[in-house]
């Protein structure tokens, strides 16, 4: 009943102890482990062969790369290949993760902010780090807009560098929240039909029909949103990135 | 890419070239695939990528004005024609205007309005929220209470909504060049 215990965090087992806080394996570790197994389990298998003629697997594998790279050439251009293996790596382990969340009893891990703000801050790491090897201290030029009055370009930058600041917060804060609302939403809605059939008896059971048909249409909302904000969190990425490759453009 | 930068830098004075130029983009296909040398008013033949993108301005600006310089008139097909295409050019762009502003790849980050939704809300949160920390660190480290937090607060509601202006496509990306 309790829309918030789904989101809890158990301890399966104990790993060791560093100083005075327990490593302990989660069931949110569980999970994306399993995620991680998943996929490589999917893309091993799928280029094992390496066919002229694919196989469904080989099929599917090739897909999800075309897609990933059509995304990021598009976005950071031919130079922005250089990053593939990470965003593909963020982006199908961001949807295997929002997918897991939505079969029962299932753990969704990206309703954590620790796990989103923990990718979106080594995307800006990346940005970061690569833009200055890349470019020098000419990465500094993307604050100073040129053109700008002397006086107000001190503002001008302090405005420019917190709107830089604010990307991992927004990136973290919009995976998190879209994941965290819409589980809560399902589980409220489903604690409507036991608090229904509880109070009213049959009545309440025949008129629980309502939220059950509103949960229908919240989860296939739901899956929507978990493919979709994977995809804008890799979208993202790519952008970003593509500051950091092209910071003149 | 980098030549199309450098041709907006050179003329971002002039108004005229970046209106047209945008109205023309969503153009470009149809032209390069019916083969542009054999096609269209004698603009369309002149020179490369951008000499060509420039001389349908030329021809744009003056079908307003033609009636007044007759050697400049064209003949009346070709005349028609540009005509057309112009109508069909701001046609266009009055119809990608929105997306079109600015902010090429980020169109396709907005999968739908749900998402887009959230993604503007967040990016505000994010501004606020980065200026809050920000302004409350300094309070603490410097004792400036409350005055870092006050302006650092402002500054941040200030990148918030830059955050969502661009987003949004309303203003321009940050770019070096300008």
């Amino acid at each position: 009943m309790d829309p918030i215990h789904q989101f809890q965090i158990v301890n399966l087992f104990s790993i060791g102890k560093l100083g005075n806080a327990e490593i302990a394996f989660t069931n949110s570790a569980a999970a994306m482990l399993l995620a991680v197994i998943l996929l490589t389990l999917f893309l091993v298998g799928g280029t094992a062969g390496g066919r002229a003629v694919p196989t469904r697997l080989q099929s599917a594998a090739e897909l999800t790369y075309e897609f990933v790279a059509n995304m990021l050439r598009s976005t950071a251009g031919h130079e922005g290949m250089k990053f593939f293996p990470y965003v593909f790596s963020i982006f199908f382990f961001v949807l295997t993760l929002n997918l897991f969340g939505l079969i029962p009893y299932g753990f969704t891990v990206t309703s954590h902010i620790i796990i989103t703000a923990a990718l979106a801050l080594m995307v800006f790491l990346t940005v970061v780090s690569y833009g200055l090897i890349r470019h020098g201290f000419h990465f500094f030029n993307l604050f100073v807009p040129k053109g700008v009055p002397i006086y107000i370009l001190p503002m001008i930058v302090a405005i420019e560098v917190l709107s830089f600041i604010s990307r991992p917060v927004s990136h973290s804060i919009r995976l998190f929240g879209n994941m965290l609302a819409g589980h809560i939403a399902l589980q409220v809605f489903a604690g409507f039909i036991i608090l229904l059939g509880g109070a009213l008896g049959a009545i309440g059971w025949v008129g629980g029909v309502v939220p059950f048909g509103i949960i229908v249409a919240l989860f296939g909302l739901e899956t929507l949103v978990a493919v979709i904000q994977a995809y804008v969190f890799a979208i993202l990425t790519c952008i970003y990135l593509n500051d950091a490759i092209h910071p003149g453009h | 890419m980098p030549q199309r930068t450098r041709g907006c830098r050179n003329r971002r004075e002039n108004p005229a070239y970046i209106t047209s130029y945008q109205q023309l983009k969503p153009l470009r296909h149809f032209l390069d695939s019916t083969g542009p040398d054999q096609y269209g008013p004698r603009g369309f033949a002149g020179g490369g990528h951008n000499g060509r993108l420039e001389s349908v301005r030329v021809e744009a600006m003056n079908g307003d004005t033609h009636g007044a310089d007759d050697h400049h008139e064209p003949p009346d097909d070709e005349a028609a024609l540009s005509a057309r295409l112009q109508r069909l050019g701001e046609r266009l762009a009055k119809a990608n205007r929105p997306s079109e502003n600015g902010s090429g790849p980020r169109q396709t980050a907005d999968a739908s309005a749900f998402a887009r939704g959230f993604r503007l809300s967040s990016e505000l949160v994010g501004g606020v929220l980065v200026g809050a920390g920000i302004g409350w660190l300094i309070d603490r480290w410097l004792g400036t209470t409350p005055w870092g937090l006050i302006v650092f607060l402002l500054l941040g509601f200030a990148a918030g909504v830059l955050n969502v202006m661009r987003t949004a496509g309303v203003v321009r990306e940050r770019s070096l060049n300008d």
